[in-house]
C-alpha cells in the first residue's frame, strides 16, 4: 500500500512536470532533440527547433555501426577515415574501445542485475531492471516523447551496457549515415564536421561540444530531471540506492577516461586550423590564451547543476502543496540528517542558518553556484555581471523556504524555487550566446581564488560534499593552469576526502559485478569521518605549496 | 510510479474516514496535569523536624537525600541540579541557536528545569524540587501531617488538594512522563534538540533504579513485584504522554501555528536519520517491519513493548482484563508519511489517548488497592519471554523492527525482568544475552570529553548479533520443558 502510495506521489511530481507546468526547460538536457519542449528565448535557440517524432531504431545495430569507425585509428573503416580524411585530427577515433574498457557509465546496467540491484528488487518489490523509474538513467530511453505515466520497459535500450553512445550523442538512427558521408569530391573535407550545431541538431545528434548542453546532460542524471523521469527517491535510497556524489562538471570531465580531445588539444588540428570566427559558433570554445576551457566548464557546470537540482525541488514542492505533503526526504542534503551525532558537535558549534534542526538544501550544489556567481559578478563581456546580480538574494530565499517547515514550505518553495531556475537560465543563456570569451586567464585565476577562499575561509565548511565539490574543482582548474601542487600535500587531502569521485585505478576489464560496491564506500567513508578544521588544514596546505 | 502496471496501481490510497463519532471511553486516572494552587518552594519541606533530618537515606530526611551536599562525589538526586545545569556553556549555546536569552530565564526552559513558585534566590539550590513531583503544596502543607490526611484517597489528595500520589505508580510515572516526554504545556521538540538538549528517552524502570539516582524513598512493594509492575504502568504512561504530545502538536500543526515544526522529528525515531549511510547495508535486511520503506517510525521507543506490557497486563495486576488499544495501530499508519495530516492525527491521536487513559485508569484504581498477595515468581520470566519474542519475527530468522529505539525498548523491558528477579545470582542463563543486548545496543566510546549520542556503527553486524542475543533469550525464558 505503502509503496503505491510513494509511487503516486512521484507520478504527481512527473506528470507535473510532463504536463509542462514547468516551463524553462528550453535548453533541456535531453541529449535526444526529439524530446525537446518548445524553446523559450534562453539562449542556444536552436535547440528547440529539434523534429519532434522518436527515431530511435535498433539501439543495439546503431552501437555496433558506431564500433565499426571508433574503435581505434589502425583499426576497422577507422583507418580509411584516418587515411583519407584525417579524421584523427577531428575526433580519437578511439572512442567505443575506451567507452567500453574503461569508462564506468558503460556499467549502467549491471548495477541494476548484480547484488545491489537485487537486493534493491527485493525491498522495493519491483525488478529494478525493468522499471522505467531506473531505466531512465541505466539506459537508453527510445521514447522520449511518450508520456512519461506510459513508458514501459520496451521504451528503453538496456543492451550495450545501457548507458552507451547514444544517451550523450542523441538517437542516431537520422544522423548516423549522414555523419560520415563522404565529399562528392576528392580531397574535400567529410561535409558533416562543418556543419553548424542546428543542422545536426535537427538531425538528432547532441551538441555536445557547448558547455551548456553537456552541462545540463550530465545534471540530467547526475542529479535529476523529473521531466525525464530520471528522480532518485527517498525510498530508492532507503532500499541501497548509492548516495549521489557532488557533481562538479570540470572534475567529472577530467576523471573521466577520455574518448575525445579538447578543441584546444594540440592534437585535433582542426581545430586549430579553424577560422575564428567559427571557434565559437560551431564548437564554442575559445583558444587557450584567451580563455580557461575548463573554467567555463566549472562555472557551466555549476550554474546547470543548481539549475537542476532547484527544478527538482520546483517539481516536488508543485506536487507537495497539491498533496499537502512535505517534498521527498531526497530533495535534502543527505547528511543533514545523516550523521552520527557526536558530542561536542561541529553542527551546533558552526551554528545553523534556519531554526536548528531543520533539514537543509545540499550545500555541494549550492555553494559551487554561489561562488560562481559571485565571479561572474566581476565580468562585464556578455552583460554576464548584470545578470548574475541577485543571486544570493533568490538563492536565500530558496534555502530560507526549506527551512521554513521542516522539509520545507511547498508554496514558498514553489515560488523561491523558480526564482532560482530562472537566474540560472539567464545564466546560462549568456554562457550560450556570448560569442566572446568570459574565463581569461586572470578570470579564472580569480574564481580558483574564490573556490579556495570558500574552503578555508573562516565560515568553517561543515559539509563534506561541498568540501569535496570545491577540492575537486580547485584541483582540476589548478591543473589546468600548470600550478602544480606538492606530492605530499595532496596526499595529505586525499586523506580527508577522496580526490576524486571514482576510486581508481578503474578497469571494466574483467569486471563481473555492478562497479558501485568498489565506488561509494571510500567516499561515505570520508564524509562519515569529515571534521571540517581537518579538510580547511589539508586545503591550506595545498594553496601554500603552490 | 510510471509503468509498473497501469494506472490502477497508482490511485492515492486514501486513509478512510475517521470514526470520530463513534463513543469514547471516559474513564481517567487521576495525576495528570498541573494542580492550580500555588507551590512552596523546598524550603517549606526541609526544616530538620521534618524531611530535612540530616540523615541521607533514613525517614524524615527526605530533602537531605535528595540535596546535594558541600561533600563532592557524594551522591544526591540529579533533580536538584536541574536548574544549575542551566548555566553551563552546554545549555548557553542551546539558548543562542534558539535564539532566545539566558537559558535560566527562558520560560521554555525553566518548565522542566525549575519548579514554579520559587523566589529567585531560592531558584539555585531548589531544582526540581519537592514541589516539581508532589505538587504544590499550597493546600496541603498544613494538612499532610494530620491523621485525617492518611484517611483521603490518593484521588482526592491531587484533585482537592493538588497532591500527587506518588505511592501510586500511574500518578508517579505521569508526573514524571510530564516532562521526561512532554505535555501540552512543556516539550523538546528536534529543534531544541538540534541545538544541543539531549533527546528524550524515558523508560521508567530505567530511571528508577539508575544508580547516580539517590532516592529518598522505600517502594512499599517488594521485587520481582514492584519492577514488574512499574515497567508496565511506565509502558502505559509514557505512550499515554507521547500520544498526547502528539495530538497537542498536531493540533497546532492543524492551525497552522508558525511556532509549531510539523513533521515534528522529535517523536520519530532519531537513529533512523541520525545513522552512517551509504555502507552497502540496510536495514530491511535484518527485518521487515511493516513501516513503508525510508520514513522514520512515530515513537518506536514508547510503541515497541507496549503492546507487550497491555497484553501481559492483567499478569502484572491480577484482575484487569488487557487494554483495547484499536486506535494506536490506526495512528501508527497516519504517521507513514513524509507528513502526515495534522488534522487527521489530532483526532486520531485524541481517540488513543481516551484508549491508553482508560488502561491507566484500571491500573491506577489496581495500584490503589494494597495488594493482597504476591505475583507468581513465573511472572518476570513470562514477560521476558514475550519481550524477546516482540523483538522478533514469528518465525525468529529476523528482527521484528531492525530500529535501535525499537530494540533498546525491548531490550530495556527484558533488562527489567532480569533485574527483578534478581539477576545472575537468580536467573544465571539470562545473564549472557542480557549483557551482550546491553553491550550491542550502547553507543560506541570516544576519547574523554567527547562522546557519540547516537549507536554510530550500529549495522547487519551489530543487528545480527542483536538478534542472536535475543534468541538465546527467547530460548533461556521459555516455560522449563515446554515445546519450542
Amino acid at each position: 500500500m505503502r509503496r503505491v502510495a510513494d509511487r503516486s506521489r512521484m507520478l504527481v511530481a512527473l506528470s507535473l512536470a510532463a504536463g509542462g507546468l514547468v516551463l524553462g526547460l528550453a535548453t533541456g538536457s535531453r541529449a535526444t532533440p526529439g524530446g525537446q519542449e518548445k524553446a523559450a528565448s534562453s539562449g542556444c535557440g536552436y535547440l528547440g527547433k529539434g523534429p519532434t517524432k522518436d527515431t530511435a531504431g535498433d539501439i543495439n545495430a546503431g552501437i555496433q555501426a558506431c564500433e565499426l569507425c571508433h574503435i581505434g585509428s589502425t583499426k576497422g573503416q577507422a583507418a580509411k577515415f584516418l587515411k583519407v580524411y584525417q579524421s584523427d585530427e577531428f575526433v580519437l577515433l578511439n572512442e567505443s574501445e575506451t567507452w567500453v574498457q574503461s569508462d564506468i557509465h558503460s556499467q549502467a546496467m549491471k548495477c541494476l542485475t548484480q547484488p545491489l540491484g537485487k537486493q534493491m528488487s527485493a525491498i522495493l518489490k519491483y525488478n529494478v531492471a525493468e522499471a522505467p523509474q531506473c531505466l531512465a538513467c541505466h539506459s537508453v530511453d527510445k521514447s522520449p516523447t511518450k508520456p512519461l505515466a506510459e513508458k514501459k520497459y520496451k521504451d528503453f535500450a538496456t543492451a550495450d551496457g545501457g548507458v552507451n553512445c547514444t544517451i550523450c550523442h542523441g538517437l542516431y538512427e537520422r544522423w548516423q549515415s549522414d555523419h560520415y558521408k563522404t565529399p562528392d569530391q576528392e580531397g574535400q573535407p567529410l561535409p558533416w564536421r562543418s556543419k553548424a550545431p542546428d543542422y545536426k541538431w535537427d538531425r538528432g545528434m547532441a551538441d555536445l561540444r557547448n558547455p551548456v548542453i553537456k552541462a545540463k546532460l550530465c545534471a540530467s542524471c547526475h542529479i535529476g530531471n523529473a521531466s525525464e523521469g530520471k528522480v532518485v527517491t527517498h525510498e530508492m535510497y532507503a532500499a541501497g540506492h548509492p548516495p549521489l556524489p557532488p557533481f562538479e562538471l570540470a572534475s567529472y570531465m577530467e576523471g573521466e577516461p577520455k574518448h575525445w580531445a579538447y578543441p584546444t588539444d594540440p592534437r585535433l588540428k582542426f581545430f586549430a586550423a579553424m577560422p575564428a570566427e567559427e571557434r565559437w559558433s560551431k564548437f564554442h570554445f575559445h583558444p587557450e590564451k584567451d580563455e580557461s576551457y575548463l573554467t567555463r566548464h566549472y562555472a557551466v557546470g555549476a550554474i546547470a547543476a543548481l539549475r537542476a537540482e532547484a527544478e527538482l525541488l520546483l517539481v516536488d514542492a508543485e506536487a507537495a502543496a497539491k498533496t499537502g505533503e512535505t517534498l521527498d526526504f531526497a530533495r535534502f542534503d543527505c547528511y543533514a540528517c545523516h550523521h552520527d551525532l557526536k558530542y561536542p558537535s561541529e553542527r551546533q558549534k558552526r551554528g545553523y542558518e534556519g531554526p536548528p534542526g531543520r533539514p537543509t538544501l545540499r550545500t555541494a550544489t549550492g555553494i559551487p553556484a554561489s561562488i560562481v556567481a559571485r565571479h561572474a559578478e566581476g565580468i562585464e563581456a556578455g552583460g554576464l555581471k548584470a545578470k548574475a546580480a541577485g543571486f544570493e538574494e533568490k538563492w536565500t530565499a530558496l534555502r530560507k523556504a526549506a527551512t521554513a517547515r521542516p522539509f520545507g514550505h511547498p508554496t514558498q518553495m514553489k515560488e523561491t524555487a523558480k526564482g532560482v531556475v530562472d537566474w540560472c537560465d539567464a545564466f546560462l543563456a549568456v554562457q550560450c550566446d556570448t560569442p566572446a570569451p568570459l574565463y581569461s586567464t586572470e578570470q579564472a585565476k580569480r574564481l580558483r581564488d574564490m573556490i579556495s577562499g570558500a574552503a578555508t575561509g573562516p565560515a568553517a565548511l561543515a559539509d563534506a560534499e561541498a568540501a569535496m565539490s570545491l577540492a575537486w574543482g580547485y584541483t582540476t582548474l589548478s591543473r589546468e593552469a600548470k600550478v602544480a601542487f606538492p606530492e605530499a600535500k595532496l596526499k595529505a587531502l586525499g586523506g580527508v576526502i577522496p580526490l576524486n569521485v571514482r576510486v581508481e585505478p578503474y578497469s571494466v576489464k574483467g569486471v563481473d559485478s555492478s562497479p558501485s560496491p568498489a565506488q561509494f564506500p571510500p567516499r561515505m567513508k570520508a564524509i562519515n569521518a569529515f571534521e571540517s578544521a581537518l579538510f580547511r588544514d589539508a586545503f591550506t596546505g595545498l594553496t601554500n605549496g603552490k | 510510479m510510471i509503468g509498473m502496471g497501469g494506472p490502477g496501481l497508482f490511485k492515492r490510497v486514501e486513509i478512510p474516514p475517521l470514526p470520530d463519532n463513534t463513543p469514547l471511553p471516559t474513564a481517567k486516572p487521576y495525576g495528570i496535569g498541573n494542580p492550580p494552587y500555588a507551590a512552596v518552594s523546598s524550603a517549606g519541606c526541609s526544616a530538620a523536624a521534618c524531611h530535612g533530618g540530616g540523615h541521607p537515606g533514613k525517614l524524615r530526611s527526605e530533602y537531605s537525600t535528595w540535596a546535594p551536599t558541600a561533600f563532592t562525589g557524594e551522591q544526591y538526586d540529579p533533580h536538584a541540579i536541574a536548574y544549575r545545569v542551566l548555566f553551563n556553556d552546554d545549555s548557553v549555546r542551546i539558548a543562542k541557536l534558539m535564539g532566545m536569552g539566558v537559558p535560566h530565564k527562558e520560560g521554555l526552559c525553566l518548565k522542566c528545569h525549575g519548579t514554579e513558585h520559587v523566589k529567585p534566590e531560592e531558584a539555585m539550590s531548589e531544582g526540581v524540587g519537592c514541589a516539581g513531583c508532589h505538587g504544590p503544596a499550597e493546600k496541603w502543607l498544613d494538612v499532610h501531617m494530620l491523621p485525617e490526611w492518611q484517611a483521603l484517597s490518593n484521588e482526592s489528595k491531587f484533585k482537592d488538594y493538588g497532591f500527587v500520589p506518588t505511592k501510586n505508580l500511574v500518578a508517579r510515572t505521569m508526573k514524571c512522563a510530564s516532562c521526561h516526554v512532554g505535555d501540552g504545556n512543556r516539550e523538546v521538540n528536534h529543534d531544541l534538540i538540534a541545538a544541543g538538549h539531549p533527546r528524550l528517552s524515558f523508560e521508567y524502570t530505567r530511571f528508577n533504579f539508575d544508580p547516580k539516582y539517590r532516592k529518598h524513598w522505600e517502594e512499599p512493594t517488594p521485587q520481582p513485584d514492584f519492577e514488574v509492575r512499574a515497567w508496565t504502568v511506565g509502558q502505559a504512561a509514557t505512550l499515554r504522554a507521547a500520544t498526547d504530545l502528539l495530538r497537542v502538536r498536531a493540533e497546532r500543526a492543524a492551525a497552522d501555528d508558525a511556532k509549531t515544526p510539523w513533521p515534528e522529528f522529535s517523536g520519530l525515531s532519531c537513529y533512523a536519520c541520525h545513522q552512517t549511510v551509504g555502507t552497502g547495508e540496510v536495514g530491511r535486511d535484518s527485518g521487515t517491519p511493516k513501516r513503508p520503506l525510508g520514513i522514520p517510525g512515530w515513537e518506536l521507543w514508547s510503541n515497541t513493548a507496549a503492546g507487550v506490557a497491555a497484553n501481559l497486563c492483567p499478569d502484572a495486576f491480577p484482575g484487569i482484563t488487557p487494554p483495547e488499544l484499536r486506535e494506536l495501530p490506526e495512528l501508527r499508519k497516519l504517521m507513514q508519511k513524509h507528513r502526515p495530516d495534522p488534522k487527521a492525527v489530532a483526532i486520531r491521536a485524541r481517540r488513543a489517548v481516551a484508549e491508553l487513559d482508560t488502561w491507566l485508569a484500571a491500573i491506577q484504581a489496581a495500584e490503589d488497592k494494597t495488594p493482597t498477595h504476591r505475583l507468581p515468581s513465573d511472572v518476570p520470566r513470562k514477560f521476558a519471554h514475550a519481550l524477546a519474542a516482540n523483538a522478533l519475527s514469528p518465525d525468529r530468522t529476523k528482527l521484528a523492527d531492525y530500529d535501535w529505539d525499537a530494540l533498546a525498548a525491548n531490550f530495556l523491558g527484558t533488562a527489567a525482568m532480569y533485574h527483578a528477579s534478581g539477576g545472575k545470582a537468580a536467573v544465571p542463563t539470562w545473564t549472557d544475552p542480557i549483557r551482550g543486548l546491553m553491550a550491542d545496543l550502547e553507543f560506541p566510546k570516544r576519547k574523554p570529553g567527547e562522546r557519540f549520542d547516537s549507536p554510530a556503527g550500529f549495522g547487519k553486524t551489530k543487528r545480527d548479533q542483536v538478534r542472536d542475543r535475543f534468541r538465546e533469550l527467547f530460548d533461556v525464558t521459555a516455560v522449563p520443558g515446554a515445546k519450542p
